[in-house]
């Protein structure tokens, strides 16, 4: 029960402070699953983060899934997913109902000074993957950069990312085993 | 659009859709432009509110959504629609990944994947980092100030933008008259 409530309290910041929607949620997850509850080693994290990137669906409900699940089995996915999904659904009624009819010009100011914060963020979120990526060597290093050429100079790698990933995963099972 | 067809509306649009965000968006909008039922307009005043709020878009436009047609359970059956297809294929992936994460195919998998999502956020960010320096000189004071308290000083990502945007609000009041 207790690893339950543990569960909701972290799921449930996640999902309050992510602003922005995708990677810029990744510091948010950092913080509370590797630094706050030790939950997961920063390798273990970026475990999860290349497993959010391969199958579909927002990063905090694939990370919010697979630590539950490892956390408390199937009650643990159950109550982290929840967490994410009815923190945003409330803050959103709420908003509902304080705005009796949305003022286009006061939600674009909102969004324009949350916009350098969220930079901010999805800067934070590049630290882990290129710090692990370095760690795991020289070939995975190299791996990155020519993955950053492919998607600026390849249309098809451009439209469809998860493409590259999947074949950068099995390249990476062939050549880091 | 009925419950059931809302369900599957955002069951076979999340189902397919790889890192949530903006992409999810766009599927919505395409699913819905030859509707007669919904305007430009009404769908544009969405997706402002729903980036305007925290959590997966994906959750918060399916709530949108669903309530425009069918109200609350329309709300609950689009959620429900969005959140399963992740929420199921991670259930079903976790208990192997947590099985063989030991061995070495899995780990340079996922070595290989974190590479290329390394070159995909390097790409994000230097894009979004760029075009958000660049509509103003302010903007790089919030930024510094969220990379400098999550990432030097290990702050609660929480209270970091809280603190961000106090900035922002104070900049507002102040500066801005």
């Amino acid at each position: 029960m207790k690893v339950l409530l543990e569960l909701v309290f972290s799921f449930s910041q996640i999902a309050a402070g992510a602003f922005g929607g995708g990677l810029s949620t990744l510091p948010l997850i950092e913080y509370q699953l590797v630094k706050a509850t030790g939950w997961l080693t920063p390798s273990q994290f970026s475990q999860v983060l290349a497993l959010s990137q391969v199958t579909p669906g927002p990063i905090a409900i694939n990370a919010a899934t697979f630590v539950g699940f490892q956390r408390a089995g199937i009650p643990g996915s159950i109550v982290s997913t929840l967490s994410i999904v009815i923190v945003p659904v409330l803050i959103l009624c709420g908003a509902l109902c304080l705005l009796k009819k949305l003022e286009a010009e006061k939600s674009r100011k909102f969004k324009d000074m949350l916009r350098p914060i969220v930079g901010g963020l999805l800067t934070l979120s590049l630290i882990s993957p290129l710090t692990v990526t370095a760690q795991n060597g020289v070939k995975a290093m190299a791996m990155l950069i020519l993955g950053v050429l492919l998607i600026r100079k390849c249309k098809f790698f451009k439209n469809y990312p998860p493409l590259l990933l999947v074949i950068y995963g099995i390249i990476g099972a062939v050549i880091f085993s | 659009m009925t419950i059931v067809q809302l369900f599957f509306f955002f069951f076979r649009i999340s189902a397919v859709t790889f890192g949530g965000g903006i992409v999810i968006l766009g599927m919505v909008k395409l699913g819905i432009a030859d509707r007669q039922d919904i305007s430009e307009g009404e769908f544009s005043d969405m997706v402002s509110l729903a980036a305007s709020v925290p959590g997966p878009l994906a959750v918060s436009i399916a709530w949108l959504l669903g309530r425009h047609y069918r109200g609350l359970k329309g709300s609950m059956a689009a959620v429900a629609g969005a959140v399963l297809p992740p929420f199921v294929i991670i259930l079903i992936l976790s208990p192997i990944i947590l099985k063989y994460s030991g061995t070495q195919e899995v780990q340079g998998f996922f070595k290989g994947v974190l590479a290329g999502t390394g070159a995909i956020i390097t790409m994000v960010v230097f894009d979004n980092v760029r075009s958000t320096l660049s509509c103003g000189w302010w903007n790089i004071v919030p930024f510094v100030v969220v990379i400098a308290l999550i990432g030097v000083f290990g702050i609660n990502p929480l209270l970091s933008m809280l603190a961000a945007f106090l900035v922002q609000l104070m900049r507002e009041k102040l500066v801005l008259r």
